[in-house]
C-alpha cells in the first residue's frame, strides 16, 4: 500500500498526531467544513482513545512488584512451582537439524582420520523412514504457508513434531528457509509474514521427535510444493 | 514505498532456545514468566478482587504453566510480556465466568453477591476480545508502529530509529493503522446492529 498522502489525510494525521485538541484544532482548519472529514476525526480519535486504554491497562499490569511485598514474594512462589514443573519436563529440541549435522560432521571426521570406511555410514537420506512403527505423511499443500501431515502409528509420549523448510532449488539439507517450534498436533501455519518470504518452491520435510536428547524417531519422505501465480 | 515487514521480536530466539533446552535461556524465561501473576493481581484488583489473595495465587500457578506448555505457538509479534497479558488476561476473566456458573449455594451466592464483577467482566473482556483481534488485522508494518507507540510507550523519534525509518512515515504508518482500525472497529459495530462510530 502507498503511503502517499493526499491534502486531506495530510491535515487529519496532523491533526492526530501534533495538535493537544484536535477538534478544536479542526474548527480552523482548511477542512473545518466537511462535516465528513470531522467525522472521520472523531473516530480516529475514538479508536485512538481505546488502543490507549488497553494498552495501558497491559503497561500497568507488567509493572515489577515492588522488592519485599506481599505481590513479590507471592510471584516468587508461583515461579518457584514453574521452575519445578520444568524441571519435571525433558526439553523438545525446537532445531534438531543442527545438532543432527554438527554429529555427523564429527563422525565423518572421525571416519577419515582414522582411514576407516566402515565408519562412514552416513545419517539415513532426509527422505528414509527410520523404521519406527510409524509414518508421516505431509499432505498435499492446499494453501501454500499451511503444512499439514498425518501420523499413523504409536505417537510416544512427550514425542514433538518438527517441520523444515528447503529452497526448492536446493537439495538435500541445503538451503533450509525455516523450521517449525516443536509442534503437538499435525498441522503447522507458520505466520504470514514469515511465509511470504520463503521461495516460490519449497521442500517439505516433518520430523517426529522423542523426549529425550536428539532422539529422532521418525522423518516423512520429501513433498515439494509450489507457490500459485 | 512498500510497507516492510517488521523482524519477529528478539524474545522468539529466547523462546525458541529455552525450548531447545538452554539452561540459561530457560531461566531468563522463567523470571519473565513472573509478569503472569502482575498482570493477575492487576486485572483482578480492576475487577473488584473477586479472587481472594490465595484463589489468585492458585490461578497464577495454573496460568504460568499453561503459558509455558504453549511457549511453542509464540510468534514473536510482541514482547513476552505482551503476549503473556493477552493471555492471563482473558484466562482471569473466562476462571472468573466459570466459577459463578458453579451450580449450588455457592455459585448462587456469588452470582447474588457480586454482579459489578459480571458487569466489569464482560465490559473487560468485550474491549480486549475486539480490539486484540482487530490490531492482529492490521498491516503488520502499520501494526508494529501502532504497538510500539501506545504499548512500549515510544516517541516516534524513538520509533523512527528503531525502524531504520523516518519519523514522518513512521507517522504515516500510524495514520493508516488507525484508519485501519476504525473501519475494523466500525465493521463489528455494524455486525452487532450498533451505531458505526
Amino acid at each position: 500500500m502507498s503511503e502517499a498522502m493526499d491534502r486531506r489525510d495530510e491535515i487529519l494525521r496532523r491533526l492526530l498526531l501534533e495538535e493537544a485538541d484536535p477538534l478544536a484544532a479542526f474548527a480552523h482548519s482548511e477542512l473545518a467544513a466537511d462535516a465528513g472529514a470531522r467525522a472521520e476525526l472523531e473516530q480516529l480519535l475514538e479508536a485512538q482513545r481505546r488502543v490507549q486504554a488497553l494498552a495501558g491497562n497491559e503497561r500497568e499490569a507488567l509493572r515489577p512488584s515492588g522488592p519485599g511485598s506481599a505481590a513479590r514474594q507471592a510471584e516468587e512462589r508461583v515461579l518457584a512451582r514453574l521452575r519445578e514443573h520444568v524441571a519435571t519436563q525433558k526439553p523438545v529440541p525446537s532445531a534438531p537439524r543442527r545438532r543432527v549435522n554438527v554429529a555427523l560432521l564429527l563422525a565423518a571426521a572421525l571416519a577419515l582420520f582414522l582411514g576407516g570406511r566402515w565408519l562412514a555410514a552416513p545419517e539415513p537420506e532426509p527422505d528414509t523412514p527410520l523404521g519406527s512403527g510409524g509414518h508421516i505423511e505431509v499432505l498435499p499443500v492446499a494453501t501454500f504457508g499451511e503444512i499439514a501431515w498425518t501420523w499413523t502409528g504409536k505417537r510416544p509420549a512427550g514425542s514433538r513434531f518438527v517441520v523444515h523448510v528447503f529452497d526448492g532449488a536446493a537439495s538435500g539439507l541445503d538451503g533450509e528457509v525455516a523450521s517449525s517450534p516443536p509442534l503437538e498436533q499435525n498441522r503447522w501455519t507458520p505466520a504470514e509474514d514469515e511465509w511470504t518470504r520463503w521461495p516460490d518452491e519449497i521442500r517439505i520435510h516433518v520430523e517426529l521427535w522423542g523426549p529425550g536428547p536428539n532422539e529422532l524417531l521418525e522423518r516423512s519422505l520429501e513433498v515439494r510444493a509450489r507457490r500459485s501465480p | 514505498m512498500s510497507q516492510a515487514a517488521p523482524a519477529p521480536h528478539d524474545d522468539l530466539g529466547l523462546v525458541r532456545r529455552a525450548l531447545d533446552g538452554d539452561v540459561v535461556a530457560v531461566e531468563s524465561l522463567v523470571g519473565r514468566l513472573g509478569c503472569v501473576y502482575r498482570v493477575l493481581a492487576q486485572r483482578n484488583r480492576r475487577l473488584g478482587e473477586p479472587f481472594a489473595a490465595e484463589e489468585l495465587e492458585d490461578l497464577a500457578q495454573d496460568v504460568t504453566i499453561a503459558v509455558w506448555s504453549k511457549l511453542g505457538e509464540f510468534r514473536g509479534l510482541s514482547s513476552i510480556e505482551g503476549w503473556v497479558f493477552r493471555f492471563a488476561h482473558l484466562e482471569l476473566i473466562y476462571r472468573l465466568r466459570a466459577r459463578d456458573r458453579l451450580p449450588g449455594p455457592l455459585g448462587e451466592e456469588r452470582a447474588s453477591a457480586e454482579p459489578a464483577h459480571e458487569d466489569a467482566a464482560a465490559a473487560a473482556h468485550e474491549e480486549a476480545e475486539e480490539l486484540y483481534p482487530a490490531l492482529e488485522q492490521l498491516e503488520p508494518a502499520q501494526g508494529e508502529v501502532i504497538r510500539l507507540k501506545h504499548f512500549e510507550d515510544l516517541t516516534f523519534p524513538q520509533i523512527a530509529e528503531r525502524l531504520g525509518a523516518s519519523a514522518n512515515t513512521a507517522k504515516t504508518r500510524y495514520y493508516r493503522g488507525m484508519q485501519r482500525l476504525r473501519e475494523i472497529l466500525g465493521r463489528g459495530h455494524r455486525r452487532l446492529g450498533g451505531d458505526v462510530r
